[in-house]
């Protein structure tokens, strides 16, 4: 099936207001379909470019293409691509966790009854169906993030760009998240994730963009987390299977648990 | 620095619970149920009525009816009576000297002072009045959601620029307050004895500044994240209820009463 190119952008730099480069040379391209995670240590510019690939911010440098189009209309880009930012307290400023899902639904003037049965589904899958009545602050971390994410689902974007989303959940919180992030994957959505976590990565992307102020490699997660050199000298920790797969000489380095439980079986005939 | 810090949480609290008290919004109450325009016009009219009155009697009844209001929304009146209570109470020290006062017949003498009947008189209706329009205030406030208060105000022609900023002071008000006891909160951790006057001073200068630098921080982000909802500097909200049903009839013919009584009163 042909995809569309639902994101692209080139040589973007971000100069932050004091001089600061946020990114630069950093090229990205998105299609629809795809579930893709930005990767790098702190600070090596993943939020300025999920802001920028969210139309938050413009480049210093460079363009972004949404969609195809040469230029998009604001409410049209927000429409179809939603964008979660890394602090949920920046996301639920309203009195009740509810008004903060509703906020973007309101502002799009999406139909109420339309807007009911999305809040019905998100409160469901999320577990939020207790919180939806108290004021945000009263909310765990977790609690918070998961409420974010609504707030951004609620749009029913077509591209999901997610800061950070895991940084606060517990496990089994996360581990829900990622089921449904992945069900919406295998609807039609298309997912961008940043992370410095890469133990989640192989559970919710199939490419990987390495970022540390540049571009430093792209190309499919399995490759990119499995070059522990590459990892290791961009600040970031190898993931503990990678590294006992690594050590162990397992041709097929394991990525996921299920994996690993296949490849030590094969290798050691458990 | 210590007392500044103390204010700051006492105030961050009484906001945090009248936030709270949004929840009560959500109930499927009487109050809750009446159409937004005529409850906030309805209860406008019952507070020109208190204002306008200088009968005792229907004061009380009023409070009264605002109270039974408040059962029938299903409002706990332990967490109702306490958001409001210390504002009547601030009238009555505020206007407590007028017993002496008043000009008038003295009903007592007290320290060598004329307690005059007028100045009592005068003393309760004002007290009187106070409560009941802020008990009015408190209920409206208590059933209906800050969102479906904006919707109502625009829709009753409020200049949109002034209902946004409410809105907008309204949201930012309690983000900025979490940011300020944070702030607080990690100065105290690490502050192991007392600093002296001059020492505690300076730092306030100094969490003052820094709390000005992070609150603009935290304002650029959460307008970012308006804007990435589809903000365009105007707030759109879905209103609640939008028809006239048979709880906003029967509020109407309660309120009506009361008008009646206010009426008959000034007979």
């Amino acid at each position: 099936m042909a995809r569309d190119k639902v994101i692209e952008a080139k040589n973007l730099k971000y100069r932050y207001p004091d001089g600061t480069v946020g990114i630069e040379k950093v090229d990205f391209e998105l299609w629809s379909g795809e579930k893709v995670a930005i990767i790098g240590p702190n600070g090596s510019g993943k939020s300025t470019l999920l802001e920028i690939l969210g139309g938050l911010i413009e480049p210093t440098e460079g363009y972004v293409k949404f969609f195809g189009k040469e230029s998009i209309d604001k409410y049209e880009l927000r429409r179809r691509v939603g964008i979660m930012l890394q602090n949920p307290d920046d996301v639920l400023f309203n009195p009740t966790v509810r008004e903060d899902l509703e906020f973007g639904p309101a502002q799009l003037q999406m139909e109420k009854e339309e807007f009911n049965k999305i809040l019905e589904g998100i409160s469901q899958l999320l577990d939020l169906k207790l919180y939806l009545n108290k004021p945000p602050f009263r909310l765990s971390k977790g609690e918070k993030q998961k409420a974010a994410l609504g707030s951004v689902l609620a749009l029913k974007p077509e591209v999901l760009l997610l800061d950070e989303p895991f940084s606060a959940v517990d496990i089994g919180a996360k581990q829900s998240m990622i089921k449904y992030l992945n069900r919406l994957n295998e609807d039609g959505v298309t997912i961008v994730v940043t992370a410095h976590d890469l133990t989640t990565v192989p559970l919710l992307a199939d490419r990987v963009y390495l970022l540390n102020k540049r571009l430093i490699a792209e190309g499919s997660t399995r490759d990119t987390l499995t070059n522990a050199e590459l990892l290791k000298n961009n600040g970031l920790e190898v993931p503990p299977l990678v590294e006992l797969g690594l050590r162990l000489g397992i041709n097929l380095v394991p990525l996921t648990v299920d994996e690993a439980v296949r490849r030590l079986r094969e290798r050691f005939c458990l | 620095m210590v007392e500044l810090a103390g204010t700051i949480k006492v105030i961050s609290k009484l906001l945090r619970d009248f936030l709270v008290a949004e929840e009560y919004a959500y109930r499927e109450g009487f109050l809750q149920g009446v159409d937004q325009k005529v409850k906030l016009m309805a209860i406008l009219l019952l507070i020109v009525l208190a204002v306008s009155t200088q009968n005792i009697f229907f004061l009380l009844l009023l409070f009264l009816f605002s109270l039974t209001m408040v059962l029938l929304s299903k409002v706990s009146l332990r967490m109702y009576l306490p958001r409001f209570g210390f504002i009547p109470i601030f009238a009555l020290i505020i206007v407590l000297p007028w017993i002496f006062l008043m000009p008038g017949q003295p009903a007592l003498t007290f320290i060598g002072l004329n307690v005059t009947k007028p100045g009592i008189m005068y003393v309760i209706t004002f007290t009187l009045r106070v409560t009941a329009c802020v008990s009015c205030v408190s209920l409206l406030l208590f059933t209906t959601r800050v969102s479906d208060l904006l919707h109502t105000l625009k829709s009753l022609k409020i200049p949109s620029p002034l209902v946004d900023m409410f809105g907008l002071v309204y949201r930012y008000l309690f983000t900025f307050l979490s940011e300020l006891e944070r702030m607080l909160l990690g100065r105290e951790c690490r502050v192991v004895s007392d600093q002296g006057l001059l020492k505690n001073w300076r730092d306030g200068g100094n969490v003052v500044g820094n709390f000005l630098s992070r609150t603009f921080y935290r304002s650029e982000n959460v307008y970012k994240a308006m804007r990435a909802r589809g903000y365009d500097g105007s707030f759109k909200t879905y209103p609640r209820n939008d028809k006239i049903g048979k709880k906003s009839i029967v509020f109407m013919a309660l309120v009506g009463i009361m008008v009646g009584i206010w009426l008959v009163t000034r007979l």
